[in-house]
């Protein structure tokens, strides 16, 4: 991969990142607005982005992203040692989503399996010491390696929490054959994801 | 599931498992392995890892540049709301944007309207570089600025001023509803749905009464409030022109007297709550009105 070769110097900052997110949230939390501003120049584009994939609608995505910074001053639900802050934001973000798309409230599903699963993450797993640059490259590639329906069944799944019922009605194929496209979609992201990782 | 699973059956468990599609009896057996073999909890974070990645699989698409600034003004106004008005300082001026206005602001104006808010005494506050020039500048320069730019804040003033002083009471029609004021506006062009209406259990309608500031036509209702305050909450018809630039701002004076303006406009009106009051207490009459 391209980005090997200056992989050291960012995966170094990333380290120093993830690390002051968790100092910075605490800033927010005191009261320091700067420290919203320098988390909305880490995460704006990426909360934006889960909001517009859902959404489709600029206006409603970026009222969305307001929504999500918002909370995260406001409800002072992000813990640190559960997790990175990206995971929590794109989580809040995405049940927030589904929220709006379903109009009935998911999100304390999706945010008690975060908080779930989350427990006890050990901050050091080496995704966390990639840039968002390499994330976005590393992802990419490995969807990609995805089969068409796989790829399609989790994106529904993931970004507008359709059920895997309907998503076999959408399709016009067997439950069955969508749960199979759905956890063999991901068992080859994971793959994939680990792969492009060693040549990071 | 009598039979034992193959690797690949239960790594496909697992995949179920995170993304929660398992069957009752596939979620019981899971249960069960997740006991016997601690090793697959390792397996379960490592696909929650790779589903929590797919965000980045996105294009990146940026958002516009002033949504962060139409953010942090939000938050700021959020944070404002939550402080005593007692931190508040005399002659504080307070540019508090909300989301209701659909915010159009430019940088400059969302930095200052920023520095305004600094400029309230809410010295708790941190915030970035140049925001701290602005505060740097007189607190009063914005106040003065505006009502150099915009005379209709003194006659704003004086009307209130007069109709609590004029004998005959503050108000030149009394109202039983409100549906009645749009047929008893005269200079005014206006509909129920777009005026100043505070919520009932808020403060009691006295009445209304045409005025007239300068070349603007408005009008001017007046309410009772529990504590005895009277306060006026204007609609004024106003051209653009006349008026400095801060359709996203809500802003907020306060006079060394001790009385309070909150300044807000939509498309078509500019309106104003003016009273006896300290800022922050007339700003939460202003979101009472606009149902915020």
């Amino acid at each position: 991969m391209t980005q090997a070769l200056d992989g050291t110097n960012q995966s170094f900052q990333s380290v120093t990142e993830h690390e002051t997110d968790g100092a910075l949230v605490a800033q927010l939390w005191d009261g320091d607005l700067s420290a919203l501003g320098t988390l909305y120049d880490r995460y704006g584009s990426l909360v934006y982005g889960v909001a517009i994939k859902g959404l489709r609608r600029t206006t409603d995505a970026e009222d969305l992203t307001q929504e999500v910074f918002l909370s995260l001053m406001r409800t002072r639900s992000y813990c640190p040692k559960r997790g990175s802050l990206a995971g929590y934001l794109t989580t809040l973000t995405r049940s927030r989503v589904i929220d709006r798309l379903r109009a009935q409230s998911t999100h304390h599903k999706y945010l008690n399996q975060w908080h779930h699963n989350q427990t006890d993450v050990d901050l050091a797993t080496p995704m966390n010491h990639i840039t968002q640059h390499e994330r976005r490259t590393l992802v990419r590639e490995a969807l990609t390696t995805l089969k068409a329906q796989q790829r399609e069944v989790l994106e529904l799944s993931y970004y507008e929490g359709q059920s895997q019922r309907d998503i076999a009605e959408t399709l016009g194929v067997p439950l069955g054959t969508v749960k199979s496209w759905a956890r063999r979609g991901l068992l080859q992201l994971r793959k994939q994801l680990d792969v492009l990782k060693e040549d990071l | 599931m009598a039979t034992p699973l193959s690797p690949q059956e239960i790594q496909e468990l697992a995949a179920g498992y995170v993304l929660g599609d398992l069957s009752s009896e596939e979620a019981e057996h899971f249960k069960v392995l997740l006991d016997d073999v601690p090793e697959l909890q390792a397996e379960v974070m490592a696909l929650q890892e790779a589903l929590a990645m797919m965000p980045y699989g996105l294009d990146e698409q940026k958002p516009k540049g002033g949504l962060r600034s139409q953010i942090l003004s939000a938050a700021q106004a959020e944070l404002c709301q939550s402080l005593p008005s007692a931190q508040l300082l005399p002659s504080q001026v307070s540019a508090l944007k909300t989301r209701r206005f659909q915010p159009q602001l430019s940088w400059a104006m969302s930095t200052a309207a920023a520095g305004i808010a600094i400029a309230c005494g809410l010295a708790t506050f941190h915030l970035n570089h140049q925001v701290r020039t602005l505060q740097a500048r007189s607190p009063a320069f914005e106040q003065s600025s505006m009502t150099q730019t915009w005379s209709g804040l003194s006659k704003l003033l004086q009307d209130h001023r007069q109709s609590l002083s004029n004998p005959d009471g503050p108000v030149d029609f009394v109202v039983n509803q409100p549906d009645e004021i749009p047929a008893l506006s005269k200079g005014l062009q206006t509909t129920v749905a777009s005026l100043p209406l505070l919520p009932a259990q808020q403060g009691i309608l006295l009445g209304g009464s045409n005025c007239q500031l300068g070349e603007t036509e408005g009008l001017r209702l007046t309410y009772q409030l529990e504590t005895d305050q009277t306060v006026s909450a204007y609609q004024l018809a106003l051209a653009d022109e006349e008026f400095p630039e801060f359709q996203s701002a809500q802003l907020t004076l306060q006079q060394p007297d001790g009385t309070g303006i909150v300044l807000w406009r939509d498309d078509d009106y500019l309106y104003a709550l003016v009273a006896e009051l300290p800022a922050t207490d007339l700003q939460s009459l202003a979101y009472a009105i606009e149902g915020i």
